[in-house]
């Protein structure tokens, strides 16, 4: 009860930080200037852009969390540091993911529970389940969807604590994930 | 700030200097001796225990008890004194390819997997165990805990800001268990461990190689500041005082046991998690180095041998498809009922433009291990 606690108002934060006027309520389509366009369910809310990251959550971001994420191909992975290229497979870019995942020593008793292609705004990509612990006990599960176009990673992440939050909000991740679409052909940076 | 609390800031203050005067000049466990915990030991003890239950679940801890056992028969012959209220030293195996090791200051030792396949042989650990060993003996955790109370104590009796710190306090307790020590904490640690790595019997001469592995480990890695030996003094000057410590001794005592034999047999489970761990980590020098080791155990290891191929299609070198490609067909006339190496040769063929190959490899792969998990890719890479 006392996590669940921290959780909430830990996610009550960036409300209370003056961004709630940049927060904005889903159920009607986003064009972001990262070149996608996605929809959230009406009781989600959004924002387009912190730390460059799109971000939505419901009830608080510890509680459930969207981030997606348009990252430079060129840049390494954050734990096994490979440089991905635009040469390689969707299999082959799982890989690398995976990898990287195992090696980050934040994702404690990390299980990979699916690795499967899948198609992001009609581009091949693939999509990974996993679960894994926190330092501090949390029970997280995460889905990401992840696919290379005109030279950036595009990564569509989801998280959410795996008691109760998880299985309850998946279908509004699912449901963004099925409306987004690439926007236009962006220039790599 | 508001007058009502004024007597009890000057209160906290006055505790934190009264604490402050606590000493950092701790003798070390002795063995004839019945040392008892001090309050704030115990308190680092206890936090010692947190941190080992969360290494512990981490699923980074290796599940490899006769490998941990043969290390704790290291420390044995290492004879370190005796731990208060019969507590007993415990080595611990992390699955992590980078080099480090570190003691918790209730006697718990952990040692990296990359460490282990690093070094040659036990007297090389021994120098390691030795250390880290000291350093739990001589409660540099507590005296690190105690200079930074006293330091902090000195600054909160002139800004009067204790509120808090108990907080802070504990974090320094953790920090100072696996973050690494003062210079001269691990210029003592460096002393006790060469001393007992010489009265168990081991080569002297070893602890020198064992920071000259480490500090070329260290250029190849570019670590900045490997925790373990990094620059509590910098490494060539510790190799130099090792070197001195080496003069010093007899010429008969310059000599003694590596238990090199032992140390590969015992161990070889270490270098098979560290391989899988380094090619997960992209760290692929490492991967060759710790199949390099497992393959002087057991030639023809199929299991390293694919790891190996596998690095190598990841890595994608110049020559290293085809280097992978002649392993893996090697290993599949080998053992032609080896799943993975069918697959990794399909994926290798595939990626060197040999579609025919591949379908076929890919065929043979999903004959034998229908239920993959990744049969769903595997089957969209068979073209016609």
């Amino acid at each position: 009860m006392k996590k669940i606690l921290i959780l909430v108002f830990s996610g009550l934060l960036p409300f209370l930080g003056g961004c709630v006027a940049t927060w904005t309520q889903g159920g009607a389509d986003f064009t972001s200037s990262q070149n996608y366009r996605l929809r959230m369910p009406p009781d989600w809310i959004y924002h387009p852009n912190i730390n460059g990251n799109f971000i939505a959550t419901k009830d608080g971001i510890f509680l459930q969390q969207i981030i997606v994420r348009k990252i430079p191909l060129a840049t390494p992975l954050e734990n096994n540091h490979r440089v991905l290229s635009a040469s390689l497979s969707p299999f082959e870019i799982a890989e690398a993911v995976t990898d990287d995942l195992k090696s980050d020593r934040t994702l404690l008793r990390l299980v990979i529970k699916e690795n499967l292609p899948a198609k992001i705004g009609g581009v091949p990509g693939f999509k990974l389940v996993f679960d894994y612990h926190t330092a501090d006990g949390m029970h997280l599960n995460s889905v990401r969807y992840v696919c290379v176009h005109a030279g950036y990673l595009y990564v569509l992440i989801f998280t959410a604590p795996t008691r109760h939050y998880f299985e309850h909000d998946l279908p509004g991740y699912e449901e963004m994930v099925r409306s987004f679409v690439f926007t236009a052909a962006p220039k790599p940076e | 700030m508001p007058a009502h609390r004024i007597p009890s800031a000057i209160a906290c203050a006055m505790l934190v200097l009264l604490s402050g005067c606590m000493s950092t000049d701790l003798t070390p466990y002795q063995a004839d001796s019945a040392n008892a915990l001090e309050p704030d030991e115990q308190r680092l003890w206890a936090r010692s225990l947190e941190e080992e239950n969360v290494l512990d679940q981490s699923g980074f801890r290796a599940s490899l008890p006769a490998c941990e056992a043969y290390l704790n028969r290291i420390v044995a012959r290492l004879k370190p004194d005796p731990l208060p209220n019969g507590t007993t030293y415990h080595v611990r195996i992390l699955i992590d390819p980078t080099i480090n090791a570190f003691a918790l200051p209730n006697g718990v030792v952990y040692v990296h997997s990359g460490l282990i396949t690093q070094l040659e042989n036990e007297a090389q650990l021994a120098t390691v165990l030795g250390h880290e060993l000291t350093h739990t003996t001589h409660r540099h955790g507590l005296k690190s805990l105690r200079k930074a109370k006293n330091a902090s104590a000195f600054y909160a009796s002139i800004t009067v800001g204790t509120y808090g710190l108990g907080a802070f306090i504990g974090g320094i307790g953790a920090t100072a268990s696996i973050s690494g020590y003062s210079q001269d904490l691990e210029r003592d640690a460096d002393q006790g461990g060469f001393d007992h790595m010489i009265a168990a019997g081991y080569d002297p001469r070893e602890s020198v190689k064992t920071f000259v592995i480490l500090r070329d480990e260290a250029k190849r890695s570019n670590i900045k500041e490997p925790f373990f030996f990094g620059s509590h003094p910098r490494l060539e000057e510790r190799i130099a005082s090792f070197n001195a410590l080496i003069q010093a001794l007899p010429e008969a005592r310059r000599a003694g046991d590596t238990e090199t034999v032992a140390y590969n047999r015992e161990l070889l489970p270490v270098f098979k998690l560290d391989a899988e761990a380094a090619l997960q980590a992209g760290d692929f020098e490492q991967v060759r180095i710790s199949v390099a080791r497992i393959i002087a155990q057991t030639p023809g290891d199929a299991s390293a041998r694919l790891l190996l191929a596998e690095s190598l299609r990841k890595r994608n070198g110049p020559g290293d498809l085809k280097t992978a490609r002649d392993s893996l067909e090697s290993i599949t006339h080998d053992d032609p009922s080896l799943a993975a190496a069918w697959r990794e040769l399909g994926l290798v063929q595939m990626k060197s433009g040999a579609q025919a190959e591949s379908n076929r490899c890919f065929a043979r792969y999903l004959e034998l291990s229908p239920q993959a998990a990744d049969r769903v890719y595997i089957e969209s890479f068979i073209k016609p």
